[in-house]
């Protein structure tokens, strides 16, 4: 569970989150959508500790992470694990060590038993065929799934998706749906997922929070989103360009 | 990495083109001005404290030595003199030139490569070359033997703080040319002109080959770096050889 | 990284002009912005070398073998060259004096005490040093720095410790080997130019018993190893503003690293000598 309390953020002299008030609970898919530049990407990362906050407090299982150190957050994020908007692959190895890194470094296996284990992780997204290849030897989508893969190798609670299907065509955007689906219903893990594509989460979504201008503007079900009076809401539904909505 | 042939061909190719577009400089007299004046105000420093440290460590080590032959320091401060102008000023001032001006030309270069600033500038009939290489070449080559006396100057200035302060030699001793000819002079300039081509026309060439984003152009400056101080030392041997056998 | 670490001599822009007094206060403070930042590199450095568990012996031999590889070739031809260059300086001397028994002295001193690892760590930081805040700075704007710490992965023990290891270890091996083929090429030039039987400077060379020499050479190249590894490693994971801010990271790399090299150098020389 992450709760946000209060939490501001500005970068120079400009807001980004304005005391956001957001509690994300376990077992729910929730999507974090807003219109580009809206915060949700720094919202997460405030999540991981990549970024901290101006004001506000932030815990995760009821613990205050707000002012833990490098060292402290370790433990956290592999309990939550982030995948970022680009797929962040170490471009000098091959995907397959790319996904035995981190189970060298957290489950003290050799070298080889590290890359037997990278293998099975690897199967799970379908990404077995190609483990041998570079990062730049394959498609973008086929990078977010070894992305995905190689946080998967952390068993964490949760896993905190930045746009996974942006930049993706139809087919590869409904492989990451499906992914999305099977990580909450089978394997039964938290699912947060930044976003912009509305195509996906009618379909997906436990939960919605819709963020405009640092602020939270509505949470709920699909279905109150998709019904939604809200002038602003109802623009971005039906992504009118004409409208209140300031872009 | 590049094959040992585009290595070598590659530059002399440049350097045969900016020759040739020499003459447009006359038009552009302004932007050699402002490359001088940038290459002088990044380096100057630099160079004055490389310099300054290459000046007392040279009288340090060559009195101290000299200590253990014979007590008599006097032939220190000429000696020094004479090699700073022929052997080590122009050798260590190009290195440093190499490092800070030529990794500068080829990030800068490298960076408007690999975002297509160079195709641009081709499409719109302005040749890189005559707009980015000559005015950058003719700066360095100048900057090249302005820096020299520069660099030689605070050196001896260093160094005759150490043998006067430490070691306790005349002032008037030390501040002998006593061990410097015309021709080590003439040396010295000579491999300064040699370098100043160098430097320049490398480091573009090693910016304009830069492929491929962020990773591309941190390779060109590498590279601008490596082979502009190899090829310094590759022609200082050789000039320090011709002009030995020359009896220079 | 941490906010602290990130280098002031990168800003962006034209600061106002202010006068020379400005400049010069703003260049002594970007000067201790750098010494500061590298200082706290260097404790964390020490800190997660000798943390338990955190050591990465698998990344540390690839480092080496990468480190070693990519450098011996540009080292060991500068060594060559500027040894007969050294040979060849003292030529006109040698010839005035006839005085050719100093020859293997005289270039044994230079090469193992202040022209080998001095020039050899110039060429290595411009091979391996330059290269190391490309690579680093490249996973920066990349954001594969964050995603080593969002798997949970500290990258001063993955990314920094092997690197820094790699580059003391491998500096100083090269100079072993660079000064032999310093040597060697003072040899070749000395009966090839001056003319005077290889013997006699090999004979110089070692009846000089230039121990002491060597030993402060490899002192040298050790610092210099450590030097060049934290300059590089703090602009490298500093790096700001995509291909462009790599490109100035390894410029400003080289440049501290050059700085580092004329300083140390001289301290452990005297320091030695005291």
């Amino acid at each position: 569970m992450i709760e946000y309390v209060g939490v501001s953020k500005r970068f120079d002299a400009h807001p980004v989150l304005d005391h956001i008030d957001l509690t994300l609970k376990d077992r729910e898919i929730t999507y974090i959508i807003g219109s580009s530049g809206t915060g949700k990407s720094v919202l997460v990362k405030h999540a991981v500790g990549l970024l901290r906050p101006d004001a506000g407090r932030i815990r995760i299982d009821g613990q205050d992470v707000t002012d833990l150190n490098e060292a402290g957050w370790r433990d956290i994020r592999k309990r939550y694990a982030l995948v970022f908007q680009h797929p962040t692959l170490f471009d000098s190895m091959s995907l397959l060590d790319n996904v035995a890194l981190p189970i060298r470094k957290h489950q003290g296996l050799s070298r080889e038993a590290a890359r037997q284990s990278a293998r099975d992780f690897l199967e799970r997204v379908d990404m077995d065929s190609k483990a041998d290849l570079m990062p730049a030897e394959v498609g973008p989508s086929e990078r977010k799934r070894v992305a995905i893969a190689r946080s998967l190798t952390l068993s964490p609670d949760c896993a905190i998706l930045d746009e996974p299907t942006t930049g993706l065509d139809i087919v590869a955007s409904e492989n990451i749906d499906a992914m999305i689906r099977d990580l909450a219903h089978r394997m039964r893990k938290t699912v947060i997922v930044v976003s912009h594509d509305l195509r996906s989460i009618f379909g997906v979504a436990d939960r919605i929070v819709f963020l405009y201008k640092g602020r939270i503007r509505l949470d709920g079900p699909p279905a109150a989103f998709r019904d939604a009076d809200d002038p602003i809401v109802r623009q971005f539904v039906r992504g009118d360009p004409a409208g209140p909505m300031e872009t | 990495m590049v094959g040992i042939p585009t290595a070598i061909a590659s530059p002399l190719f440049l350097l045969k083109r900016t020759v040739r577009a020499l003459p447009s400089a006359a038009r552009a007299r302004r932007r050699v001005v402002d490359a001088m004046f940038q290459i002088g105000n990044q380096s100057v420093v630099f160079i004055a404290v490389t310099l300054a440290f290459l000046g007392l460590i040279l009288v340090y080590q060559g009195a101290f030595q000299a200590q253990k032959v014979l007590p008599d320091l006097t032939q220190v401060g000429r000696f020094f003199i004479g090699t700073m102008i022929r052997t080590f000023g122009p050798t260590i001032v190009a290195l440093m030139l190499a490092t800070r001006v030529g990794a500068g030309i080829a990030a800068e270069l490298g960076s408007m490569t690999v975002t297509d600033q160079i195709e641009a500038m081709k499409v719109t009939n302005t040749d890189p070359i005559e707009y980015l290489v000559v005015p950058r070449f003719l700066a360095t080559l100048i900057m090249m033997v302005v820096l020299w006396v520069f660099g030689v100057l605070v050196a001896i200035a260093a160094g005759t703080l150490m043998g006067t302060l430490r070691f306790d030699i005349q002032l008037r001793t030390f501040l002998s040319l006593a061990g410097t000819a015309p021709k080590d002079v003439w040396v010295g300039v000579f491999k300064c002109l040699a370098f100043g081509t160098a430097i320049p026309i490398l480091a573009a060439d090693s910016g304009f080959r830069a492929t491929g984003g962020s990773e591309g152009v941190g390779w060109a400056t590498t590279r601008a770096v490596v082979n502009a101080s190899f090829v310094v030392i590759m022609l200082d041997f050789l000039i320090s050889t011709l002009a030995y056998l020359a009896g220079w | 990284m941490s906010e602290t670490m990130q280098p002031e001599l990168a800003a962006p822009g034209n600061p106002p002009r202010a006068g020379f007094l400005a400049d010069v206060g703003r260049a002594i403070l970007a000067a201790c912005a750098v010494v500061g930042g590298m200082s706290v590199l260097q404790v964390r450095i020490l800190r997660s070398t000798f943390a338990r568990g955190a050591f990465d012996y698998d990344e540390t031999v690839r480092q080496l073998f990468k480190v070693g590889v990519r450098s011996v070739g540009v080292v060991v031809a500068t060594a060559t060259f500027v040894g007969a260059l050294m040979v060849i300086s003292s030529g006109n001397f040698v010839k005035g004096t006839g005085a050719t028994s100093i020859v293997g002295w005289a270039a044994g001193t230079a090469i193992f005490s202040e022209v080998g690892p001095v020039l050899i760590g110039l060429m290595f930081s411009g091979r391996v040093g330059a290269n190391n805040t490309a690579e680093l700075g490249t996973m920066v704007v990349t954001n594969q720095v964050d995603a080593l710490r969002v798997l949970g992965i500290d990258p001063i023990a993955y990314l920094v410790v092997p690197r820094f290891l790699a580059m003391i270890v491998m500096l100083v091996l090269l100079t072993c080997i660079g000064d032999i083929f310093a040597l060697a090429g003072g040899a070749v030039a000395c009966s090839a130019l001056l003319g005077i039987d290889m013997r006699v400077y090999w004979q110089g060379v070692l009846e000089s018993r230039l121990v002491d020499e060597f030993v402060m050479g490899l002192v040298k190249a050790f610092f210099f190893g450590g030097g060049i590894a934290i300059v590089s490693c703090h602009w490298g994971l500093g790096v700001t503003g995509g291909a462009r801010g790599v490109g100035r990271a390894v410029n400003h790399s080289v440049v501290t690293a050059a700085i580092a090299i004329f300083v140390v150098n001289f301290f452990v020389t005297v320091l030695w000598t005291w």
